[in-house]
């Protein structure tokens, strides 16, 4: 055994992968939430050298979806490869299909799943096990890890496990709850893995790989005859599974002292009633499990860590004779099953012992807490004689389902300090709350925990930081719910959150004001008052902004806020926390010069000068206080008042089952209560340009939608429903537009005075084109159904008011004027008469024709999304549609990154710029999407820059819509991932244009039609050297200063890469140009004459 | 024919021009233009310690900008570091390897053991020569003049242990004894002396009460000093002298040459008037020895350097102006009422 163990601060993802790189020599990635930060640690690792076991750098590959990751895994481990994935969600979904066959084909491989919700009626990028659940027949095996140390171990017991059985793994743990929790763990080295690693299994796997000095042939296809035998070849390396795995967890003991088992049993030896359940949820399991014993009651658990095999011998060996009662607790949900899969397996192993009544319960899906109390109360429960298929931490009054939660409990284990924070997106609250745990956990003895909760709105949002420091290791795997120190960042919370919630007594509470101290208590609602009064708080003030100015940090405070903690908090003596502190900041800054050390050491001083106590008067009648804010309208209904209002106050826990819909709708027009970011004050320029017949510049159709200040996607969303809204179908992909698009409870989409908007959904990121392209063949289904009902009807009664003005709809079937909706909506008025009245023959016509009623005139159908569905995961789809007959409309809002994940790299993103899967630059040039949809020759293509020429922009919009075909334009969206402030982004648009980088043209095939030259080409003239675009950009500027040399080269191809582009699409443009060599002329003729 | 050609420290010039470090000797296609109008040589723009670590803190700041907005967003870009003086070698390298004329590189440290790291660096750019920017402002009271002088002769002795191509140092113009820190440079294997750095002067603007930082250009007058050293140290040291303070005419090439500079080093000029002022100046250069009939530097340099003349006073303190505003000799020197000094 290790003699000297190290301790790191880390997150579970981190953990994970540094294992995951130990032991591979191909990586396939794609990016998804929560696993992201796997693939991108991997690829910055490999771009930094680091080594894996082998002594080689890893081989990272983007790939363009998860199905592809799992192609490229296949190919790598069958050609030799030690491989590895990270994914989660739909993106194990989507890797299904080959997991069969790697499993099939004994192929070891490790795949690492920070598990998350899978999208039903919404997608949730939150934790739990519906995703690996939907994996468990693969054939792979399933490892669970409960807490961000055992992402590590469990991770290497996977990886040893994988490569001796030849079988692979899934290795999973709890999206966000570990993945994202930064924790103190003790740390493994490479050499100590390579010391449990037996090379004979890595030979072994090499000498199978496929090659043609030694060939073989991977069958293709078996029939009836032998393909069920074949299946029943696996069963004895399943059945020795479990016992390699133990084998491993027994090396592992031997060699770091930390021992795990397949099934570990936790409680009272005797316990009568015991839960079982895997991942996170067992480390609170455990710690209530010790309170309820403490108290006198004999309970216990079992963690279930090896899922797949399912070691039915090992789980009866640790269920104790003495057990009576089992609740078995899911984390997923299989609607129509008889159970969740972890209840019937347990069933199943346990047919042997009769006498223990079994029932089973879900609990924390999309990340629902999951505490104490609600662990109490399901032994309560099942202690009762509960019911089956309960579920806890939600109130389900449609079916009863949940049990009640009769008493609050506080488990925690002695001597932790519990710290929560409210801040804003982008004030640096969180990075700073990460940093102090750093420094505690590196510094000290304590044992730490960091958990970070997030607005979906995607900036300036609130942020609420949950740290924990302890003598021990920490098993609380919940938010907190006492704190002994709250700080108040942004002090316009008061009112809206309740900030003193689970405040300790005798607490500390600190709040960033510039209010005089006298003045302060007033700033605090009643019922904070209350609190601060009732539970004897001492309340500290800090003016962090002025402070921050004052020593030169600007306007983040983050730094002054965290030495008001470390000052505060009481987690370290306040000298000790505040040289601590020093000393890590010159450790931290002293390679950056000494004044920079010096600055922030006065920041330091400063701040804890500034720090005031906040005196607490004796309480009067004429005492002033904060009101209670209105988060949505009195008057703005039911959903809003019973829904949304609990949402934006952080409450929606307590949304009962019966107010939530069914299918995940909600009524448009609800974002605009919210009441902040940008109202939709629709453009009047629009409706003066000379192409556009109609639009709406009274009403808006999207309205203060979350997303980040100055994105520049919204504009196009903007224009496009400004001049559609009414009678708009939007199939948008998943990503920031679909974020700040459709998250719940509310969507900046909304109706006009007529109760007409756009109609918003999405699906997948995958299949939008699909999606969109489904919605148009439904239109044309519908109104082809309605035609000829209306054909019907007037051979019926074809002198009646209602057949006149129908002949005259049909006459005029696809215009789509005002003066058409007008004439439509005297239809359905007629309709109502006639309809009404209507017998015989006529009567069930009439009924269909009111039916379809909605779709006399035609809808104008939108398929939205970023560059990572357009350019990669969904550009199978979008090219199958473009190449189409059907009337859609594609928008692309480019990027150039997965804006919505962080900033991976995409096939759009550009040469040069550092974007995450891309430290060392993207390599390769951005894909030229217009130019290959152009040759379908039928396509509208057009390509616009909003910032250099928003009238090119709406003009393509309008040609777009107006093409009876497939449309596609991609729109230069400026983001925040580029690096410099949006508020420049007019003018850095306009660099883009003229810098040569920014195509800007149009491809109208009815040009062709009328023997016009379809392609216009409209960029204005290169006038500025791309390198006055590229230097105001943080994107490539990071290059230019972390890796020059590449950057220079990099830069050079990238200069090529946009004369290859401009020259790609000029040849497009019309033939009679004298420079333009005959033979492309006639190419170029033969396909605008298709 | 006249010859303009001349040598700075083993290095053969065209002519004596040679473009001063700044911000205009930083990007190649000036350097070229540079090269072009008619530039002996540049010293490209110092690589400063002080602003690769600003840098990257910058880099670190703007990276951390884009942390903690939310669940999707804990960080924007990748994580990376800082790559230090690399980027300027580049350019510096680029640079040498693009012109024709000699190209000097040009460091100031902070942290005296960076020095001879970063003198390695640049000459493995290949550029012909190194300068020492001296350059600090000295704010420790308790720091003394001999304390500055032992780390800067230091540094210069680590530097000359490393690196093999040869060494200026740009001097400030405020030692106690500059003639004493030279000759003491000099033993130390300093092969030039660049007379002088110009020191960094904030300006305070008084309707605003603050700090404002204006163009620290030189003027014409300033190049006095610089002619006085070159006259002092013309024929005493071993090393090279380049006056770099105040030439902004052919005349005050003469000038410098005439107190025997080996060659001058032109900024402001160029800032002021352009990269076409270059060739005007070697015009007005060649012009005067034309009318003063000399065919080469050497002709004239050094003719009015302490070594040379006879005269006792042109390099004597001029704190005894009430003894010397009798004296004869002196009033040969000093220009009579309304009369400009040239």
């Amino acid at each position: 055994m290790s003699t000297s163990k190290k301790h790191i601060n880390t997150d579970g993802n981190t953990a994970a992968s540094n294992i995951a790189y130990a032991f591979s020599e191909v990586a396939a990635i794609y990016p998804i939430t929560p696993s992201s930060d796997m693939g991108e640690k991997a690829d910055a690792w490999a771009a930094a050298g680091k080594k894996n076991l082998f002594g080689q750098k890893v081989d990272v590959v983007q790939m363009q979806s998860e199905g592809g990751a799992a192609g490229a895994i296949h190919g790598a481990l069958t050609a030799g490869a030690m491989s590895t994935t990270f994914t989660a969600s739909q993106g194990l979904l989507l890797m299904l299909p080959n997991m069969y066959k790697i499993a099939g084909e004994m192929l070891p491989t490790v795949f690492h799943v920070s598990a998350r919700s899978l999208a039903c009626q919404a997608l949730s990028i939150f934790g739990d096990h519906s995703d690996v659940m939907s994996a468990r027949g693969t054939g792979f095996a399933e490892l669970s890890s409960t807490n961000v140390q055992e992402a590590q171990d469990m991770a290497a017991i996977a990886h040893l496990a994988t490569l001796e059985s030849r079988i692979p793994f899934i290795h999973f743990f709890d999206g966000f709850r570990t993945s994202h929790s930064i924790q103190k763990i003790e740390s493994i080295s490479y050499d100590e893995l390579k010391s449990m690693l037996d090379m004979k299994y890595v030979e072994r796997f090499r000498s199978e790989a496929m090659k043609p000095e030694d060939p073989y042939c991977k069958v293709g296809a078996q029939n009836p005859d032998v393909y069920f035998q074949g299946r029943e070849t696996v069963n004895q390396y399943y059945q020795a599974c479990p016992d390699i795995v133990q084998k491993y967890m027994d090396m592992f003991k031997e060699k770091t002292g930390r021992g795990y088992d397949l099934f570990e049993y936790i409680g009272d030896p005797e316990a009568e009633s015991i839960v079982i359940a895997m991942g996170s949820s067992i480390s609170t399991i455990k710690e209530t499990v010790d309170y309820m014993n403490r108290n006198g009651a004999k309970v216990g658990a079992i963690n279930v860590r090896l899922y797949r095999p399912f070691s039915v011998e090992a789980l009866k060996e640790v269920v104790p004779a003495t057990v009576k009662r089992i609740a078995v607790l899911d984390r997923t949900k299989e609607p129509g099953a008889p159970g969740e899969p972890l209840y019937l397996d347990v069933v199943a192993t346990l047919r042997s012992r009769p006498e223990i009544e079994i029932i089973g319960g879900r609990y924390g899906l999309s990340s629902k807490e999951f505490t104490p109390s609600m662990i109490k109360a399901v032994y309560e429960h099942l202690d009762a004689g509960g019911h089956h298929d309960f579920t806890v931490g939600i109130n389900d009054d449609v079916t009863h389902r949940s049990i009640e939660v009769k008493e609050e409990i506080d488990s925690e284990q002695e001597d932790i300090v519990r710290c929560k924070f409210w801040g804003y997106g982008s004030d640096g609250t969180v990075s700073a709350n990460k940093n102090a745990i750093k420094i505690i956990g590196e510094s000290t003895d304590q044992f730490v925990q960091g958990y970070f909760q997030y607005d979906s709105n995607k900036s300036g949002g609130y942020t609420v930081s949950h740290l924990r420091f302890g003598k021990q290791p920490i098993l609380s795997e919940y938010l907190l719910n006492k704190s002994d120190f709250i700080a108040l960042h942004r002090p316009q919370y008061i009112g809206q959150y309740d900030i003193l919630e689970g405040i300790t007594e005798g607490g500390t509470f600190l709040i960033n004001t510039g209010q005089k101290p006298e003045r302060i208590f007033n700033l605090f609602t009643q019922e904070m008052q209350q609190t601060i009064r009732d539970k004897k708080l001492k309340v500290f003030a800090i003016d962090a902004s002025k402070i921050a100015k004052s020593v030169g940090l600007g306007g983040r405070i983050n730094s002054v806020m965290q030495t008001a903690f470390f000052k505060l908090s009481g987690v370290l003596p306040e000298k000790e926390a505040i040289e601590l502190i020093k000393k890590y900041v010159e450790k931290q800054f002293l390679v950056k010069g000494k004044e920079i050390v010096e600055m922030n050491w006065n920041a330091i001083d400063a701040s804890v000068e500034a720090i005031i106590e906040v005196p607490i008067p004796k309480a009067n009648a004429d005492e002033k206080y904060a009101q209670i804010t209105a988060v949505v309208p009195e008057d703005a209904g039911d959903f809003a008042q019973l829904v949304m209002d609990p949402v934006l106050r952080l409450k929606g826990d307590r949304i009962p089952v019966s107010l939530m819909s069914i299918n995940g709708t909600i009524p448009s027009g609800t974002k605009k209560l919210e009441k902040r970011g940008r109202p939709g004050n629709p453009a009047k320029w629009v409706e003066k340009l000379p192409f556009v017949e109609h639009c709406q510049v009274d009403e808006t159709y999207f309205e203060y939608p979350g997303c980040c200040s100055g994105c520049g996607e919204t504009p196009y969303i903007h224009l496009a429903t400004q001049l559609y809204g009414d009678r708009m179908m939007i199939a948008n992909a998943t990503g920031c537009s679909s974020i700040y698009g459709g998250t719940f409870p509310s969507t900046p989409y909304t109706t006009d005075s007529k109760g007409r908007g756009p109609a918003w959904a999405n699906s997948l990121f995958e299949d939008n084109a699909e999606y969109g392209f489904g919605m148009r063949l439904a239109i044309d289904a519908n109104r082809e159904q309605l035609k000829s009902n209306i054909e019907a009807y007037i051979e019926m009664e074809p002198k009646s008011k209602l057949a006149v003005a129908l002949k005259d709809r049909l006459a005029e079937w696809k215009s789509v004027t005002p003066e058409a909706k007008d004439h439509a909506d005297m239809i359905k008025e007629l309709l109502k008469q006639y309809t009404s009245k209507a017998k015989g023959e006529a009567k069930p016509v009439l009924e269909k024709i009111t039916e379809l009623e909605d779709y006399l005139v035609d809808k104008s159908v939108w398929i939205l999304g970023g560059d990572g569905w357009a350019y990669d995961i969904g550009f199978g789809g979008l090219d199958h549609v473009m190449a189409s007959n059907r009337n859609i409309n594609i928008l692309v809002m480019d990027t150039e990154v997965y804006s919505n994940t962080g900033g991976q790299s995409s096939k759009a993103t550009p040469r040069a710029a550092v974007a995450k899967f891309a430290s060392n630059g993207k390599q390769m040039g951005k894909k030229n999407l217009g130019l290959m949809m152009t040759t379908y020759g039928n396509a509208y293509v057009a390509s616009v820059n909003m910032g250099m020429d928003r009238e090119q922009a709406a003009l393509a919009i309008v040609e777009a819509e107006k093409h009876n075909g497939p449309s596609l334009v991609i729109a230069y969206s400026p983001c925040i991932a580029h690096g410099y402030s949006l508020q420049h982004a007019k003018k850095q648009s306009e660099k883009a244009s003229k810098s040569g980088y920014w195509p800007s043209y149009r491809y109208n095939p009815a040009l062709s039609a009328e023997g016009k030259d379809p392609f216009v080409w409209e960029s204005p003239e290169q006038d500025m050297d791309f390198n006055q675009y590229v230097e105001e950009e943080i994107r490539y500027r990071t290059l230019m200063r972390s890796n020059p040399e590449e950057a220079d080269r990099l830069m050079e191809l990238a200069k090529e890469d946009n004369v290859r582009r401009f020259n790609d699409l000029r040849h497009l443009s019309s033939p009679t140009e004298q420079d333009a060599p005959k033979e492309e002329i006639q190419t170029k003729k033969a396909i605008t004459d298709d | 024919m006249i010859d303009l050609s001349t040598s700075y420290m083993g290095l053969k010039l065209k002519n004596p021009l040679v473009i001063g470090a700044c911000n205009i000797v930083s990007d190649l296609n000036d350097i070229v233009k540079l090269e072009e109008a008619g530039a002996a040589a540049v010293v490209y723009k110092s690589l400063f310690e002080e602003q690769i670590q600003l840098e990257a803190h910058q880099m670190d700041q703007e990276m951390e900008a884009y942390e903690g907005w939310d669940s999707e967003h804990d960080s924007m870009f990748p994580t990376a570091n800082h790559a230090g003086p690399r980027a300027h070698l580049l350019k510096l390298k680029k640079a040498k390897q693009t012109l024709c004329i000699p190209v000097i590189g040009s460091i100031n440290c902070v942290n005296t053991d960076k020095w001879a790291e970063f003198a390695v660096a640049v000459a493995d750019t290949g550029v012909d020569a190194l300068e020492l920017n001296f350059y600090a402002n000295i704010i420790d009271a308790d720091r003394t003049g001999e304390d500055i002088v032992k780390e800067q002769l230091d540094t210069l002795q680590a530097v000359k242990e490393v690196v093999k191509i040869p060494i200026a140092v740009k001097l400030s113009p405020y030692y106690t004894n500059t003639l004493s820190v030279v000759t003491r440079m000099g033993k130390a294997g300093a092969d030039g002396f660049v007379l002088f750095n110009k020191l960094f002067q904030p300006d305070i603007e008084v309707a605003r009460e603050e700090h404002h930082y204006p163009y620290n250009f030189s003027n014409p007058n300033e190049g006095r000093l610089a002619l006085r050293y070159a006259g002092l140290l013309y024929d005493q040291i071993g090393a090279s002298i380049i006056s770099s303070s105040g030439v902004f005419t052919g005349s005050d090439i003469a000038k410098m040459t005439l107190a025997g500079a080996d060659a001058v080093q032109v900024v402001s000029a160029i800032y002021k008037k352009g990269m076409s002022h270059i060739e005007h100046m070697l015009q007005e250069l060649t012009s005067w020895m034309i009318t003063k009939e000399y065919q080469t530097l050497n002709d004239f340099r050094g003719k009015l350097s302490r070594a040379k003349m006879g005269d006792p006073f042109a390099y004597k303190r001029a704190q005894y102006v009430d003894i010397l505003m009798k004296s004869e000799i002196f009033m040969k020197y000093h220009p009579k009422d309304g009369e400009e000094l040239h």
